[in-house]
């Protein structure tokens, strides 16, 4: 019960704030340019597009991804370490460093959740708004992969399954690979106890995966930069990682970085912050 | 240190702490029985605070060990649960009003009612029933709600790091007084301040931190006004 009413604090601490709400325009500002892209995709063809196309122009859009989801992100959660001053009252009625530190993953994994949905939602109501949602591929996507951020070459090569599930598996990947990067900056910020230290470490690793995208090739070893793995759209002519390679590329850092800040959280010391909502 | 007769609520050995370079504290014994009000003084970045986390679990010593109630901090319990206590600044979420943000802490341990903790707020001359929020508190307010916090559990153990801070005198006589009072219900009370003339007030003993050492300073007593507050109850 303890840790339960713990979780319901944190999540009133990190999330319940103003600065969630700089999502929205960001997005909109997304799903602007993606509508428009869409609009004139139709207006150029014959082939009317679909709900689905505006979603795969804003997710399959690596400046969308690296430079405002992915950056966003990581600034709404960097100050979850160190623990503020009523965070350390919590944590002396909570009585457990090791059930801080459980609270400390479920609250990551519930704002990431919360941050995938909540904005693949927003960006689904404003296709809903502007185009229908079909079962299948628009003609245009179908003809054209391209046009609307699918890789080339797309359906001639594989069988991706339908829209529904593509964009399940971006949205898997998606999350985990956020989840991950958000994990990265709170173990830097237990380790300086800084944790404008632990946002500049986050942003460093997520700069450099967009910077791995760039790789022509790309050479063998690229499979091992994030960069692979953080979308299931690659940008690449076609993806020939399988999904559950990249879940568990993830499932893997996750793990170590989770037990590398269990241990560092046995032996945290938690001082005075200038830390106040 | 002497021994004393009574249960011992505080008992650190060799208590060592490192910042990087900097030693802090550098090995520190110190033994507090039930029933008492002692005091630590010393300079600003002495490692009073330092000292007081310790013993509240939120710091790890490098070297030395601490008991609370007879639990061993660290390998027994994290937390000593029989402990409150006011370090630094009272951190609270500031959107809330005192009284939501005390039942959000008295949620978290479970051991008291919603009743005790507008108790807890009523002893330290707070209103319950004020419902602005905590950003809109004077810093004499603030600090009277971090007390309600650090009492409302009822702790065998109070931890208070410049408790009448931001207080004016007849608030500080106040506090003086509930002190004493718990004292005489043989509560403990650590209280640390940079002004030695308050802990002088107050204390049954008094110890300077510097250089990372703790040692007992004479009591010389000047402020006979709390004399009555002092040998109340």
């Amino acid at each position: 019960m303890r840790f339960l009413h713990f979780l319901a604090f944190q999540l009133r601490w990190y999330i319940w704030r103003k600065r969630w709400l700089l999502p929205l325009p960001i997005l909109l500002f997304i799903a602007y340019r993606s509508y428009n892209a869409v609009r004139a995709l139709g207006a150029s063809g014959v082939t009317p597009p679909n709900a689905w196309d505006l979603l795969f122009l804003a997710l399959g859009n690596p400046y969308n991804i690296y430079l405002a989801i992915g950056l966003l992100y990581l600034y709404l959660l960097c100050d979850l370490l160190p623990e503020p001053d009523v965070g350390q009252l919590v944590l002396m009625r909570l009585g457990s460093r090791r059930d801080w530190w459980l609270g400390k993953l479920a609250t990551l994994t519930i704002a990431t959740l919360v941050y995938v949905i909540g904005s693949a939602a927003v960006l689904g109501m404003i296709a809903s708004l502007a185009f229908p949602w079909q079962a299948g591929y628009s003609t245009a996507a179908m003809n054209m992969p391209e046009q609307v951020n699918l890789p080339m070459n797309y359906f001639r090569l594989i069988d991706p399954g339908p829209p529904l599930l593509v964009i399940s598996q971006e949205l898997l990947l998606l999350g985990l690979g956020l989840f991950c990067f958000g994990l990265l900056m709170v173990v830097f910020t237990q380790l300086t106890q800084r944790y404008f230290i632990g946002l500049v470490a986050g942003v460093l690793i997520l700069f450099g995966s967009f910077a791995g995208l760039s790789l022509s090739g790309p050479p063998a070893w690229a499979v091992t930069l994030p960069s692979a793995h953080l979308t299931y759209l690659t940008f690449t002519p076609v993806r020939t990682l399988p999904v559950i390679g990249s879940v568990l590329y993830w499932s893997a850092w996750i793990g170590l970085l989770a037990g590398i800040g269990y241990g560092l959280s046995r032996r945290q010391d938690h001082l005075s912050t200038t830390h106040h909502e | 240190m002497n021994s004393s007769n009574h249960r011992m609520i505080v008992e650190t050995s060799g208590i060592v702490k490192r910042f990087g370079k900097q030693t802090v504290l550098n090995g520190v014994d110190f033994e507090m029985p039930a029933g008492v009000i002692y005091g630590i003084s010393g300079p600003n970045g002495s490692g009073k605070s330092v000292f007081l986390r310790i013993l509240t679990g939120l710091v790890l010593p490098d070297v030395g060990t601490v008991k609370i109630s007879g639990e061993n901090i660290g390998s027994e319990v994290e937390f000593p649960q029989s402990t409150g206590a006011l370090i630094d600044r009272p951190g609270f979420i500031h959107a809330m009003s005192g009284l939501r943000n005390l039942l959000l802490l008295a949620k978290i341990s479970g051991r008291i009612s919603p009743g005790e903790v507008e108790e807890a707020m009523q002893v330290v001359g707070l209103d319950p029933n004020d419902h602005k929020p905590v950003r809109m508190y004077s810093t004499g307010m603030r600090q009277r709600l971090g007390l309600a916090q650090a009492i409302m559990e009822d702790p065998e153990l109070l931890i208070l790091d410049e408790p009448t801070n931001g207080l004016d005198f007849e608030g500080q006589r106040e506090i003086y007084s509930y002190l004493v009072e718990l004292r005489n219900d043989g509560k403990s009370i650590l209280i640390t301040s940079h002004n030695r003339d308050e802990i002088k007030i107050l204390c049954d003993r008094v110890f300077t931190l510097t250089e990372g050492k703790l040692t007992e300073e004479p009591l010389v007593r000047e402020f006979d006004e709390f004399e009555e507050i002092r040998s109340s109850g």
